[in-house]
């Protein structure tokens, strides 16, 4: 009722029409029978789509589960190899998918039961990448072999309820970490569903929003959405909050069995993926744009827009990375405090909410007074962009300090002084300390330049990105034209990056011998 | 007169929330051989993320002032997990830090650790015996003016360990190299080291030298640090001693020997030996009371009753009067 009531405004309390009476405690908030049918539409879809998405979590988590234990029993090549297949199905952009696949969905628009458990399926495999990184770098509280030791005490095998808290509690974490996240990425994914004509509560916002419904009101329909998305953070919060958060290498020795079973599901799941999402799309592009390369540069907006994208994204990148650096810096080590929940939470919870309610937050806020003047400007496109990135930037981090540890690089940095060691330390250093920057760097720029929603809602008039428009140029069909321009669209920042990875390769050591010379 | 390599001005680190790590600390490392001992938790190692600049002191200052002296590299450290490099083998661990001209000397002590059949190996595939060989390997072959190592010998099996402190100490004192350690154990201490540094709930509670801790500490617990002692404090030494003292006295195991006498004023209560010393609990007949002695043992073994005294090192006893 809480929620209900905050949805509506004393203002139009006045407001009734003869022969559409609203109930009798809705007419005594003032609510316009607009307003009532909106609420509804909203909650209603969040409804509708909440089963698949808690559908989804959980496939895709016990999935994941079987991947990241694969991935820690196997050797550093097969590591390496899922990896990469595992970041080529997540960083394809929702476009591609959407071109490749969006005929399939058009044939089951009659069966939206299908069509819903078709669009589940490959949000499951976009979202498998995911789950397998929180389940890889998230450390159990408890060893493998603390649980023996608890086996061995029959204290926690007396009744099946202690054994599942004991499961929550200490072995669960990574398991309860990964089906929190991946819920809140498939209860706010918008690309996908609006390609497939999914009936989720991010594309009726989304449509009404750019149907021309006041910002207000977008930012009151995000209400209850956001309500159920932050409602199971803090309590995911509140259950770990006494935590220790240890680093992945300071945990005993970790289930390193190998299970042939095992790899081979591993293996065919993230081949299937990666077919699903990244073969087929990118092979439908080519196929359909081979005629169209010699079209796209016909009229100057192509490059301007996708440059513009690269822009935005490469510099909001840099704020989330320097950000989340003096974050995780600065709260690493140690338990949980009730400083560190608070700092991380108002700095990260934005993130986690998705990216439409991001964006009509910052439109709202950016038509205030005293912020509208900046309305127009590249501020509030950076600052949702950035927002949005933070908390997988900072994920990241912690992620990649688990298996690098710092005395490593010290000693790496150390072993520049000397003029014999110099050329192998910043090699080591370029392995250990820069390279991982630039993972980092790259893993939240990729999705962040592929982004419609926060785009389309905030660019400024005079720097458009690329992907709202062919977003939009796509409803009314696909030609060589369109699939050759996004097909470049995606193809351009993989290969500016990996030039800039390659001259850095080449160009940091350098700098850091030359550093140690001065 | 030594050189100073550093010196600490109330330098210390915070922990978690507002407790501290490692108190204001004033202390002046010379060049030789030190040794930082002290329980788990104690502070050793925050000391030593001081001394190598892994971490800045959240007060005070830390001054270093390294004489390179011809080796290649001011300093190298070998921390308490390795800090090995994953992506590099064994082999390619040293040959970073050798260099072209070091190749002959890093095969020597690839055998010398006993890694040379796994020289082509990553940390990862390693024990952590084996890690803790390669760290040290890895340190010596980068030929720095100064060693620090963070207990260097924990991970290696008692087998190798006196070997493998032999190298350590015989290649510092062979190259003039300054060597900096923590360590537990008090057998790498005493006969090697020539300055100690006793920490406590990150506080330094001595800073001296060997010889003066284990003849004449300046309190049981620090006494305790270089192994067992005999400590008998003012009231105990009339009755344990045959003697009185104004201050307490202490005794190390090798300084006294309990031997069998039929008019002995002491009983054995019980009485073992834990292969290093004997440990005998003594009963006083007058008094009753009873405590633990520590001393080495000639070959004696005494049952639950025999009378015994205990002789010292300038040949009186505890019966002798005002010995």
């Amino acid at each position: 009722m809480k929620v209900a009531s905050a949805l509506f405004s004393a203002k139009h309390a006045s407001q009734k029409k003869s022969g559409n009476k609203l109930p009798h405690s809705k007419v005594r908030q003032g609510l316009t029978k607009r307003e009532y049918k909106l609420t509804n539409k909203i909650i209603f879809d969040c409804l509708g789509i909440l089963p698949y998405c808690i559908l989804v979590s959980f496939l895709v988590t016990i999935a994941g589960r079987h991947v990241s234990r694969f991935m820690h029993a196997c050797e550093i090549r097969g590591k390496i190899i899922v990896f990469c297949m595992l970041l080529g199905i997540y960083f394809v952009p929702a476009i591609a998918v959407g071109c490749c696949w969006s005929k399939v969905s058009y044939d089951l628009l009659r069966h939206p039961p299908l069509n819903n458990i078709f669009y589940s399926l490959l949000i499951s495999m976009k979202l498998l990448p995911v789950s397998v990184m929180v389940l890889y770098f998230v450390p159990q509280t408890i060893s493998e072999q603390g649980k023996f030791c608890m086996e061995l005490t029959g204290e926690y095998s007396k009744s099946s309820f202690s054994r599942i808290l004991f499961a929550i509690r200490n072995t669960g974490r990574g398991f309860n970490a990964s089906l929190l996240v991946v819920f809140l990425l498939a209860f706010s994914e918008f690309d996908i569903a609006s390609f497939l004509s999914v009936k989720h509560w991010t594309v009726s916002l989304f449509d009404l929003n750019a149907g021309g419904l006041p910002v207000i009101e977008s930012v009151k329909l995000c209400i209850f959405p956001v309500f159920i998305e932050l409602t199971l953070i803090l309590v995911f919060l509140f259950f770990y909050r006494n935590e220790k958060w240890l680093k992945k290498n300071e945990a005993s020795e970790l289930d390193l069995k190998k299970r042939p079973v095992e790899n081979y599901f591993s293996w065919i799941i993230s081949f299937t993926g990666l077919i699903m999402l990244m073969m087929l799309p990118l092979l439908a592009l080519l196929r359909n744009g081979t005629g169209g390369f010699s079209l796209v540069l016909d009229g100057n907006w192509f490059i301007k827009e996708t440059m513009t994208g690269i822009i935005f994204a490469l510099t909001s990148s840099l704020l989330a990375f320097y950000v989340s650096g003096i974050v995780f810096h600065r709260f690493a080590h140690g338990g949980m405090t009730l400083q560190k929940i608070f700092a991380i939470s108002t700095l990260m919870l934005p993130g986690l909410m998705g990216t439409l309610p991001i964006a009509l937050v910052m439109l709202f806020l950016f038509q205030m007074p005293g912020l509208v003047l900046l309305r127009d400007t590249p501020l509030p496109l950076l600052a949702a962009m950035t927002l949005f990135q933070l908390p997988y930037a900072l994920f990241l981090r912690y992620a990649f300090s688990s298996i690098v540890q710092e005395e490593s690089v010290f000693i790496a940095e150390s072993a520049l002084h000397s003029e014999v060691s110099r050329k192998g330390a910043a090699e080591i250093l370029w392995r250990l300390k820069y390279a991982v920057k630039f993972c980092i760097f790259f893993i939240i720029f990729i999705p962040t330049y592929f982004d419609i929603s926060i785009s389309a809602v905030l660019s400024p008039p005079t720097m458009p990105t690329v992907f709202p428009r062919l977003y939009n140029l796509l409803h009314y069909g696909q030609n060589e034209k369109l699939s050759a321009t996004i097909l470049l669209s995606v193809i351009m920042p993989v290969a500016i990056f990996l030039i800039l990875i390659a001259c850095s390769r080449i160009i940091v050591p350098i700098l850091a011998t030359e550093e140690k010379n001065c | 007169m030594q050189n100073i390599i550093w010196k600490l001005e109330g330098a210390g680190l915070y922990g978690a929330g507002k407790d501290r790590r490692l108190h204001p600390t004033s202390i002046e490392i010379r060049n030789g051989i030190t040794a930082i001992v002290g329980h788990s938790g104690s502070g050793k190692t925050s000391l030593l993320n001081l001394l190598t600049g892994f971490e800045k002191p959240d007060f005070g200052t830390v001054r270093r002032n390294i004489d390179m002296n011809g080796f290649k590299t001011e300093l190298f450290w070998s921390p308490h997990n390795g800090g090995l490099w994953p992506h590099l083998t064994v082999e390619q661990h040293l040959a970073v830090v050798a260099g072209k001209h070091g190749v002959e000397f890093s095969n020597t002590l690839l055998e010398e650790f006993e890694l040379s059949d796994r020289r082509d190996k990553r940390p990862g595939e390693l024990s952590r015996g084996e890690c803790s060989r390669l760290s040290i390997a890895r340190a010596i072959t980068a030929d720095p003016a100064v060693l620090v190592f963070d207990e260097p010998l924990v991970n290696i099996d008692s087998s190798r360990r006196r070997k493998n402190w032999k190298m350590i100490v015989g290649h510092a004192r062979e190259k003039s190299k300054s060597l900096v350690y923590s360590t537990h154990s008090p057998s790498h201490i005493i006969g090697s080291a020539d300055a100690v540094i006793c920490i406590s709930g990150g506080k330094i509670i001595y800073d001296g030298s060997v010889e003066k801790l284990y003849l004449d500490p300046p309190s049981e617990e620090v006494a305790s640090y270089l192994g067992e002692v005999n400590w008998f404090v003012p009231e105990e030494c009339q009755v344990w001693l045959g003697r009185s003292s104004e201050k307490p006295l202490s005794f190390r195991p090798e300084h006294l020997k309990i031997s069998g006498s039929e008019e002995g004023l002491l009983k054995i209560r019980k009485y073992g030996f834990d292969g290093e010393m004997a440990v005998a609990e003594l009963v006083e007949s007058s008094t009753g009371r009873s405590r633990t002695f520590f001393s080495r043992t000639d070959g004696c073994h005494f049952r639950e009753g025999d009378r015994v005294e205990i002789k010292f090192k300038n040949g009186k006893s505890n019966g002798d009067p005002a010995n």
